[in-house]
């Protein structure tokens, strides 16, 4: 009788696997709610399936049912699966904006772990949050020498490291801190760094970041490059969220060309982006944007009209109060 | 005639506030647990795995 138990679980463990693959939340809800209902007299597998269910349920951006997960699942798992539970709180906490309470938990996370990879990756997330404290807060400086201290921690064991994509985060956050810190050519070089971490579908996150670097010190012809690749590979791996930033910083190449229409009909673009992938935060960025730009051009339209026409007017009444 | 038209309306003024009852109660039975903050990936440089 148990085996079979064992057996279904499984089977209602394994379709969660997949239907988390394919990001269909209530399909995974369903699968891993059978399984662990159907294992819960069977420890070893009741921990596994609830360790999944706390995983998914964050991936999935279900924080507070994430929470209560999280919470039933530290019960029953230990060792390496414990710190990553305890890691996605503090992600929840980063990602709600409760920079303090995710920096004390990740704190506390690290004196648990004697694994490099792990350990690793709690320096990543501290220096990540460090830099999201430092855009948030005024730019304060001190939270720009905390990312630094934690980027610098992850020094010792980059070359040990087996997971790319721990190194990827590394290079990727180091230009992030050289970009803030105003070492534009420094940024770009760890960015370039990246590159070969990623896998192809990653490289769009990368090739933004540049073409964004590259427009900042006006190398327009690098810029249009990555960010030709960005829509070629965007497209192909259906990420919008990167399709939505490239069109972002096309507009701002129009812009340094002053081509505002053109300016304009990318950030639409851009929006439309943003929000299929749900970005809302970039998608109202990028709305206020469009105010902005298409208020510049009405200006400079009233400017070059009012110069235009200005000279007919010359030794009359009206031309002073043109 | 005079209490048919009392009726008529007496019977519409109860089926329009049970539909106003109603469509309050389908407001409130929406789901509102989703969380404030919904985003892909929004914060990059983070290690999720």
């Amino acid at each position: 009788m148990s085996g079979t138990t064992i057996v279904s679980a499984e089977k209602y463990f394994v379709e969660a696997e997949r239907m988390l693959e394919q990001k269909d939340s209530m399909a995974f809800m369903e699968n891993i709610s059978y399984a662990s209902l159907l294992s819960s007299n069977e420890t070893k597998l009741y921990s596994k399936v609830i360790f999944f269910k706390a995983k998914g349920l964050f991936l999935l951006r279900e924080y507070d049912k994430a929470l209560n997960v999280i919470e039933e699942a530290l019960r029953y798992n230990n060792g390496d699966d414990r710190i990553r539970l305890l890691k996605y709180r503090g992600l929840i906490a980063t990602y709600r904006g409760l920079f303090k309470e995710a920096i004390n938990i990740y704190e506390r996370v690290l004196v648990e772990t004697d694994n490099i990879e792990l350990q690793t990756e709690i320096y990543i997330n501290l220096s990540a949050t460090y830099l999201a404290m430092y855009r948030t807060y005024e730019e304060d400086k001190k939270y720009l020498d905390e990312a630094s201290k934690w980027l610098k921690a992850t020094d010792t064991y980059f070359e040990l490291l087996k997971k790319d994509v721990n190194k990827k985060l590394i290079c990727i956050n180091y230009g992030e801190y050289y970009y803030l810190f105003g070492n534009i050519d420094k940024a770009i070089e760890m960015q370039e760094q990246a590159i070969q971490y990623c896998q192809e579908g990653e490289l769009p996150e990368v090739y933004n970041n540049l073409a964004e670097l590259y427009v900042m010190i006006e190398c327009l012809s690098k810029a249009e490059e990555y960010l030709r690749e960005v829509e070629l590979l965007g497209e192909k791996y259906h990420n919008n969220l990167e399709i939505a930033k490239g069109f972002y910083t096309t507009s701002k190449i129009y812009l340094l060309n002053e081509e505002y229409l053109r300016a304009v009909d990318s950030l639409y673009m851009a929006l439309d982006f943003f929000i299929d992938a749900e970005a809302l935060p970039y998608a109202f960025k990028c709305f206020c944007k469009i105010l902005e730009v298409s208020k510049q051009f009405d200006n400079m339209c009233v400017n070059s009209l009012q110069k235009g026409i200005k000279g007919y007017f010359k030794n009359t009444l009206f031309y002073e109060k043109m | 005639m005079k209490k048919l038209l009392v009726g008529i309306l007496v019977v519409s003024i109860l089926l329009l506030s049970s539909g106003i009852i109603f469509a309050a109660e389908s407001i409130d039975s929406v789901q509102t647990d989703t969380d404030p903050i919904v985003t892909t990936s929004n914060w990059p440089g983070f290690s999720e795995d």
